[in-house]
């Protein structure tokens, strides 16, 4: 009889401990920190794309930091579209970020009817990497320099033949600005991607490419390819012997094609998920092995937080609105 | 070639590794997996396994990856063989033989004809991308947008040969394609056509939405109307399968035909295994003694189709490595993965990491012979499985279909899609329409309207200038003489057959 009192006892006693264990098991992990699953990021393009690398890189680096894996999920579609609008709609809980791309995002937002996203549905968590847009030409073309183009250009109005990612691109966009700024005329031949357009101009279909500095500088090292003029603001390391815009043509154009590549949440993540988020991709940016592995596939890195995003993507969206008439002529 | 032979040294140094064998062998397992499954793609399959190569050394990564390619695109070929459903829609030719074999018992033959031909086109193009790599290269540069039109034309004029039961209904099927391909935006002006108002249509009907819709569909209704019996399938596939598997070798020149077809396709890049298949398919049937048999279970059907949509393979990586520019989706991701890995795709590559490329290159080549036990082996389940009854099937393949769509983009868009095809490949079926035009006028017209028109935007709109072009480039000819040999050839036999 005590014997089997106690062990009565002793399995009521288990079973107050495991209960207990059991009721605070959720709680101890709602009080966990955030994150304590892993973090969803939205690519809205294909795989093997510039957005995708960069994305695919981060999450390479990121699981230190942030303390949880950065899963991609490629959602591509309707040039982004698919994509963004799915990340506008996903559930604001922190575990869902994507990846934003200036102006491209604005640019459908404001030249198609219909979109369901606005820009004002995200919080924009960190800008990472700029891509600015280079006009490239074969190695042995006949144009020597930039100013060598427009002088063409200009005296064979809509002759030239441009390739470039399109149509309605941001590439397309700094074309149409340049050459409207450069009072030249050309005819800009729409590439489904920056590839295909440099392939076309590996094989000598079109007279030049315009496309983002990344996608041309493997052809550029490998001494196919011959960059002409950089639209950004200051040179660029891994091209050091082209000149700016400025340079070339005497006065400033607008970099507003660059490719802002960046981190997104849908509105109404908490504020303080935000943070946590900001600093863990900061992190990867500061990492010696991510700067080095970005530095040789000729990514620039540069990273502007939360605040700093959100301005960004109030001047682009300005710029796009300036010059999006562009696109009608 | 000094630096050819030292680099396959070092790479297979890296490759005689426990390891990395392992890693082919699990890669393999999952390629053909996904491969079988409809509405996985190998791209997919690659795609979900870059990010567990990271904690890999980049050969051994790179040989897992390689592997799912290889794996994938052959096993694509075994539900079209057995469930008249292709994989990846690079094995859509393969079911026009395949599934009458299956239904005539021979299941067993069919499959262990399409491992070796896959094998043996994968396994010569990895030879073409060893060795004839640059050549190659430069001879994908060639294609402008003016070739790729002309490529599309002649890939239409295959339609003629698909279609020799009924002409009319063929080309009906065809138009219907061609017209389905404007669904989306316009490559060059960005307007927007047919779409409903469903992003999800911008870039065009998604190919593998189709694929499933179209076959899966059709096969279910009529399997559980009861129309269709279950067929008793020989047993030898897995105990006397290595005699079928030579019955390839009595088709040489067709092997080789139908391995330069692949190659050649794959390098251009854009392409696509779908095309090389539906290409290798015609030739092969131009050329066969038994052209009779095409459609009815003939081995030639499967032998070419396979080896082609294998040899795209090697194609494919030939820009992929040496130009930095992607043969097929497939190979871009590959690009991305070796660029997360610290490698930089163009022409430095082979000489700053040939060491890993030479391995990976050679990864290849075990690759291809991995891929006929495991798939053997996993075929032999899977005959059995055909077996069960088609109250069971049915549905079980409905759900894969659901699954396969709603996986693509994690969204149930593709799947109402997939089901709004379905329903027009059912009415197909009932009428007896062919699918396979279909198929080809939705590959190729957007193809050829998006090459068309930048055509015609490089000499700014000038159709005579289109036109001497087209007289001066070589390529160009020979393209339009192909198109106007299986043109006439088509319009001969329709001739005779009405006497």
């Amino acid at each position: 009889m005590n014997a089997q009192k106690k062990i009565f006892g002793v399995v009521l006693a288990l079973v107050a401990l495991v209960g207990f264990v059991a009721v605070s098991l959720p709680s101890a992990a709602l009080a966990a920190p955030y994150p304590t699953k892993p973090v969803v990021a939205v690519v809205p393009f294909s795989p093997g794309g510039g957005n995708d690398i960069l994305l695919r890189l981060i999450a390479k680096y990121i699981t230190p930091s942030l303390g949880q894996a950065m899963i991609v999920e490629n959602k591509p579609g309707a040039g982004g579209q698919v994509g963004w609008t799915a990340l506008s709609r996903s559930k604001p809980d922190g575990y869902t970020v994507g990846a934003t791309s200036l102006p491209s995002m604005i640019l459908i937002k404001s030249l198609r009817q219909n979109v369901p996203f606005s820009m004002d549905d995200f919080q924009y968590v960190c800008n990472f990497q700029v891509d600015p847009i280079v006009w490239v030409v074969n190695k042995d073309s006949k144009f020597a320099t930039a100013r060598d183009i427009v002088e063409f250009a200009r005296a064979n109005p809509k002759k030239l033949n441009v390739a470039g990612d399109g149509p309605q691109s941001n590439v397309q966009l700094q074309h149409l600005v340049a050459a409207k700024l450069l009072k030249m005329t050309s005819n800009f031949v729409s590439y489904s991607g920056s590839g295909p357009a440099l392939t076309a101009l590996l094989g000598n279909q079109v007279d030049m490419a315009a496309t983002t500095l990344s996608s041309a500088l493997p052809h550029i090292e490998g001494g196919r390819l011959r960059p002409v003029v950089l639209f950004y603001s200051n040179k660029m390391s891994s091209i050091p012997g082209t000149p700016t815009a400025k340079d070339a043509f005497g006065f400033q154009i607008p970099s507003i094609g660059m490719a802002l590549r960046g981190i997104a949440a849908p509105k109404n993540v908490k504020a303080d998920q935000i943070a946590r988020l900001e600093k863990a991709f900061q992190a990867v940016a500061k990492s010696p092995e991510f700067l080095a592995q970005a530095k040789s596939l000729g990514l620039e890195i540069k990273f502007m937080g939360s605040k700093e995003s959100t301005t960004l993507v109030k001047e682009s969206t300005a710029l796009v609105e300036q010059y999006k008439s562009l696109f009608q002529e | 070639m000094e630096t050819l032979f030292s680099g396959i040294a070092s790479g297979s140094l890296l490759l005689l590794n426990p390891l990395a064998l392992s890693l082919i062998m699990a890669g393999t397992v999952f390629g053909i997996v996904i491969g079988a499954l409809p509405g996985l793609t190998s791209t997919m399959g690659v795609a979900l396994l870059v990010p567990v190569t990271f904690g890999m050394s980049p050969e051994m990564g790179l040989a897992l990856l390689g592997a799912i390619y290889c794996s994938s695109t052959y096993a694509g070929a075994i539900s079209a063989i057995l469930l008249n459903i292709p994989g990846t829609p690079a094995n859509c030719c393969t079911l026009l033989d395949g599934y009458p074999m299956t239904q005539k018992g021979e299941s067993g033959r069919a499959i262990a004809l399409s491992t070796a031909a896959s094998a043996v086109g994968g396994f010569l193009s990895i030879f073409a991308l060893l060795f004839l790599a640059p050549p190659l290269a430069e001879f994908a540069l060639k294609f402008g947008a003016q070739e790729y039109f002309l490529l599309a034309i002649f890939g239409v004029s295959v339609i003629a040969s698909l279609s020799e039961r009924n002409m009319i209904k063929g080309l009906i099927a065809g138009f219907l394609g061609l017209f389905l391909s404007i669904v989306g935006m316009h490559p060059l002006t960005g307007d927007v056509r047919f779409t409903l108002g469903i992003a999800e249509l911008y870039n065009g009907l998604p190919l593998v939405v189709a694929l499933i819709g179209l076959y899966s569909i059709p096969e279910v209704i009529a399997t559980l109307g009861g129309r269709q019996e279950v067929v008793k399938q020989s047993r030898s596939v897995g105990s006397g399968v290595f005699g079928q598997m030579f019955e390839l070798f009595r088709y040489k020149m067709l092997v080789f035909r139908a391995t330069v077809i692949g190659i050649i396709v794959g390098i251009i890049p854009g392409a696509g295994s779908s095309i090389a298949s539906f290409v290798a398919y015609d030739d092969a049937k131009r050329f066969s003694k038994n052209s009779g048999l095409f459609g009815k279970g003939s081995p030639e059907g499967i032998i070419a189709s396979e080896t082609a949509n294998n040899a795209v393979v090697g194609g494919s990586l030939v820009p992929a490595l040496t130009l930095g520019v992607p043969g097929n989706a497939v190979s871009a991701v590959l690009l991305g993965g070796l660029m997360i890995h610290g490698l930089k795709p163009g022409p430095t590559l082979f000489l700053e990491n040939s060491a890993i490329v030479y391995s990976f290159i050679l990864s290849l080549f075990v690759s291809n012979l991995v891929f006929v036990p495991v798939g053997l082996f996993i075929s032999r389940y899977c005959v059995r499985f055909i077996e069960t009854p088609a109250s069971i099937l049915g549905p079980l393949v409905i759900g894969l279909a659901v699954i396969g769509s709603y996986a693509i983009n994690m969204s149930m868009v593709e799947v109402w899609i997939m089901m709004a095809i379905g329903l027009l490949g059912y009415l197909m079926k009932e009428f007896d329409v062919p699918r396979e035009p279909l198929v080809l006028g939705l590959v190729l017209g957007s193809m050829a309207e998006g090459e068309l028109s930048r055509a015609m935007s490089l000499v700014h709109g000038s159709v005579l200038s289109l036109l001497k072009g087209m007289a001066t480039s070589p390529i160009s000819l020979i393209i339009i003489g192909l198109t106007i040999l299986s043109l006439w050839q088509g319009i001969k036999k329709q001739l005779l057959a009405r006497g």
